[in-house]
Formats: structure tokens, C-alpha cells, sequence
């Protein structure tokens, strides 16, 4: 198998679940690696994957300087998970408002050491 | 409520015409504004070809790339312009650019002229792109001037589409950048194209940033080069409640048009799905748009033709 649709199904898996909308590996620049959405196109959720990508780089400075592995943000209409891959990309996963989030950042991190093996 | 009885032509790009309450208006000045490759030649060439199906005269500037390379790259998204006229070399101009200030200042008003005395019904006009025409005339009041007067002559003439190149400077583009300014603030009406590089349906988008008489659609949406059409934009999402009838009707005519590729498709049995489709529209008023709309969506449905299949 490929690497770029290796990566491509493990985000696949995630944004299989019920509350993930979106899953996003980012280059810490910003740059999209790969990426999986939910069917259903929404406005909402692009401004969200908009501010994931013009934000990855200050977060994971952020993360890089308190020796953080993840960090959660809770917005209006969606939460993001950020998880650190490697040294240069970040994991990022959007849910629902609403959605179980300890349990989707232990999918995050399950999903992060596979993606490692790609990269 | 003259914004609706205004008249109006088709953009010739799937979506488009939903967004702008049934495309653009008559003797206007239209652009689009995008980062390099994003999709404004393809915008226009559309535009040209749906020009030649309404059996309009059509007027295409090149600033750029030659007659041949436009038509070629056409053919290559399924564009079949030279399908439709016998002299498809004649139908686009090249102006190279020492003689884009002599053309545009002398020639074209004087090509508007001619065409008037010649009774020309309509003529679709396209500008591609605009910008070494705004290098020409770096001050802002100087190309103020200098365009007012180009789009006098030409929405005289008939209805312009023009593009202008966004400026990407390290990946950030800018729609409101000194360079693109004057030009944006002419038109009657303004659609931004954007490669956002996110991947899947949100890689490449579309949204209308102005549009004069109009009660435009806010939204960004997705945009998807596709065989045939060339572009098309996807706005399935475009709230229900939002809608009027105008839109139901040239969303039901866009339907049409897909059944009737369909029916000409290779694969028989999408052929058969449109007969499906025809029987079932036929018993239908025209006017039950929306339940009409529903049919065909689900009839061309990806999954389901793969049940068909089956
Ligand atoms: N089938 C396709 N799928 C995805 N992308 C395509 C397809 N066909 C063309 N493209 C992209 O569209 C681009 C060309 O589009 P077009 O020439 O219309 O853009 P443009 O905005 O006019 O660009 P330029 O700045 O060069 O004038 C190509 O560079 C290519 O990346
Ligand atoms: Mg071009």
C-alpha cells in the first residue's frame, strides 16, 4: 500500500465515526498532508478547517514548548483535537460540539502512532 | 422588484447561475478573481461556450495564451468548442502586450462601433486576463479612468466576463490588494475562486463577493473541474428556505441537462437510469420543481447507480 492512501484510510476510520467531522494530518507550515471529511458539505465547518489551518503553526509551537502531545480547543460549533505525530506534522481531528472527547483523543493518539509508520 | 426582471444569461457554469438568481445580467461587466490555476480560463472559456450554444456573437480577448493552447486545453476538460463553429481559430484573439494599450484604447471602441452598425443581437465578451492591462496604467486613478471608459464601450456591446489574477504572496492570497482594487469595484458583480489545498471537497471553493441588483447567496462552495462543463460549482447546499422559484426552475433545467448526458452516457446503464428519470419527470407539472429536483438527485445518486449495477 501506498503511503499517501495509507494515511488516507486511517483518517478514513476517524471521520467514520459518528461525531468526527473531519480529520486533517497538517504539516506544522499549515500544509495538508492528507485530509477525510464527512459527506454532507458544510460552511460552518470549512471556517473551522480554515482556522485549524492558519493556527497549526502557532499551536504546535505552543505544544512544542510546554512538551504537550495534545491539545484540545472547544469552539462554538465544533472541537478540535490536536495531536503531535512527529517532529513536522500534527493530527488534527474536528467533532461535534457535543461529542465524547476523552474517548476521541484516545482514538487520536491510537491514530497518530499508526500514521507515524507512514511518514 | 427589478432585480428579478432584469434579464439575464446563463454563465454556462453549473451552480453559478443558482448563486447569481439566474446568472449574469445583461450588458454587465462580470469577474473572476483567483490565484494562478485556479480555474478562471476554464471559467471563461464556459462562459464563451454557452455563448456559441445561445447562438450569441462572442468575443474572446486573450492576453495571454494563443487561440490554439485555449482551445486545446478546452477540449482537454470536455469543452468542445471547435464542435460548434468552423472557424474556432477565429474565435479568440491574442493581443500581445506592447499593442494592448493601442487595442484597447483605439481598436475596440471602434470594434464596438462596427458591431452596433451591424445589429449584432448580443455579443458575449471576455477579457482574459485583465491584469497586463492594469500594469499598463499603474495609478489607481489612471486605470479608474482608462476602465470606465473600456467597460462603456464594451457592456454597450454586450455582456463582459472578465478575469484578474489575486496576488499570492507566500501562499496568502488577497482579494483586496491595491492591484485588483479598481477593476473589482467597476464590476457589477464579483466571484472569487480560491484553491484552499485542503484536500476533498474543500479544496477548491467558490463564492460571489458582489453582485449588483442581485440578492446573492453568502456562502463559499465547492468547486470541482468536471468533464464536460468544465467547472461546476456544488450548491446542494444551499438552504431550501433561501430559494425561490427562480432558482428551482434553473436548478430543474441543470437537472435536465444531466439527464440528457446520462442518457448519452457510454455506460448503458446509466442510459437506463435516464430513461428511469424521464418517465418518471414526464408524468410531473414543470412546475413541481422541488419534488422533481429530489427525483433526479437521488436517480444520478453515485450509490445508487452502483446498486443498479448490481
Ligand atoms: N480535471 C482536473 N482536475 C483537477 N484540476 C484540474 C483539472 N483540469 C485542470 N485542472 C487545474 O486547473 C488549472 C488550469 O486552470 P485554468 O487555466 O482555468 O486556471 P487559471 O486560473 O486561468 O490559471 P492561470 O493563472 O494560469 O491563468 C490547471 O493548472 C490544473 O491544475
Ligand atoms: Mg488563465
Amino acid at each position: 500500500m501506498s503511503s499517501k492512501s495509507g494515511i488516507n484510510s486511517e483518517l478514513e476510520d476517524l471521520t467514520h465515526l459518528d461525531e468526527v467531522e473531519a480529520s486533517i494530518l497538517f504539516r506544522i507550515d499549515g500544509n495538508v498532508v492528507d485530509s477525510s471529511f464527512k459527506e454532507k458539505y458544510s460552511h460552518k465547518l470549512l471556517r473551522t478547517i480554515q482556522w485549524c489551518k492558519a493556527n497549526v503553526d502557532k499551536v504546535s509551537l505552543e505544544m512544542k514548548s510546554g512538551n504537550l502531545n495534545k491539545v484540545t480547543y472547544e469552539l462554538n460549533e465544533f472541537c478540535v483535537i490536536f495531536y503531535v505525530v512527529n517532529n513536522i506534522t500534527i493530527l488534527t481531528t474536528i467533532s461535534s460540539k457535543n461529542a465524547n472527547l476523552s474517548l476521541l483523543s484516545i482514538e487520536s493518539k491510537r491514530k497518530a502512532l499508526l500514521l507515524v509508520n507512514y511518514l | 422588484m427589478s432585480m428579478i426582471n432584469t434579464e439575464r444569461i446563463s454563465s454556462g457554469i453549473e451552480g453559478i447561475d443558482v448563486l447569481l438568481q439566474g446568472g449574469m445580467i445583461k450588458n454587465s461587466v462580470n469577474s473572476i478573481v483567483g490565484s494562478s490555476g485556479t480555474g478562471k480560463t476554464t471559467f471563461a472559456l464556459a462562459y464563451l461556450y454557452q455563448g456559441l450554444l445561445n447562438g450569441d456573437h462572442t468575443l474572446y480577448l486573450s492576453f495571454e495564451e494563443t487561440p490554439s493552447k485555449l482551445i486545446g486545453e478546452a477540449e482537454a476538460l470536455g469543452i468542445d468548442i471547435r464542435g460548434l463553429t468552423n472557424d474556432s481559430e477565429d474565435l479568440i484573439h491574442l493581443v500581445e502586450s506592447e499593442k494592448i494599450v493601442e487595442f484597447m484604447t483605439n481598436i475596440l471602441p471602434a470594434l464596438a462601433q462596427k458591431l452596433k452598425h451591424r445589429n449584432v443581437k448580443h455579443t458575449r465578451i471576455v477579457l482574459d486576463p485583465l491584469t497586463p492591462i492594469l500594469w499598463e496604467f499603474p495609478s489607481e486613478k489612471e486605470q479608474r479612468k482608462v476602465l470606465t471608459k473600456i467597460y462603456q464601450h464594451l457592456s454597450s456591446l454586450g455582456t463582459v466576463l472578465q478575469t484578474i489574477e489575486e496576488p499570492n504572496a507566500f501562499g496568502q492570497t488577497d482579494i483586496g490588494a491595491t492591484e485588483t482594487r479598481v477593476p473589482i469595484y467597476l464590476s457589477d458583480s464579483v466571484v472569487h475562486i480560491q484553491n484552499l489545498g485542503l484536500g476533498g471537497k474543500y479544496n477548491r471553493t467558490c463564492k460571489i463577493i458582489k453582485s449588483r441588483k442581485t440578492p446573492h447567496h453568502e456562502g463559499i462552495y465547492p468547486l470541482n473541474f468536471v468533464n464536460g462543463p468544465g467547472i461546476a460549482i456544488d450548491t446542494s447546499s444551499v438552504e431550501t428556505v433561501a430559494m425561490d422559484t427562480v432558482v428551482y426552475d434553473i436548478r430543474y433545467q441543470e437537472l435536465m441537462k444531466k439527464v440528457k448526458d446520462l442518457s448519452k452516457d457510454k455506460d448503458p446503464k446509466k442510459r437506463i437510469i435516464a430513461q428511469i428519470a424521464k418517465n418518471l419527470l414526464g408524468e410531473r407539472e414543470k412546475k413541481d420543481t422541488i419534488q422533481n429536483m429530489e427525483l433526479v438527485e437521488v436517480l444520478t445518486d453515485k450509490q445508487i447507480l452502483q446498486e443498479v449495477k448490481k
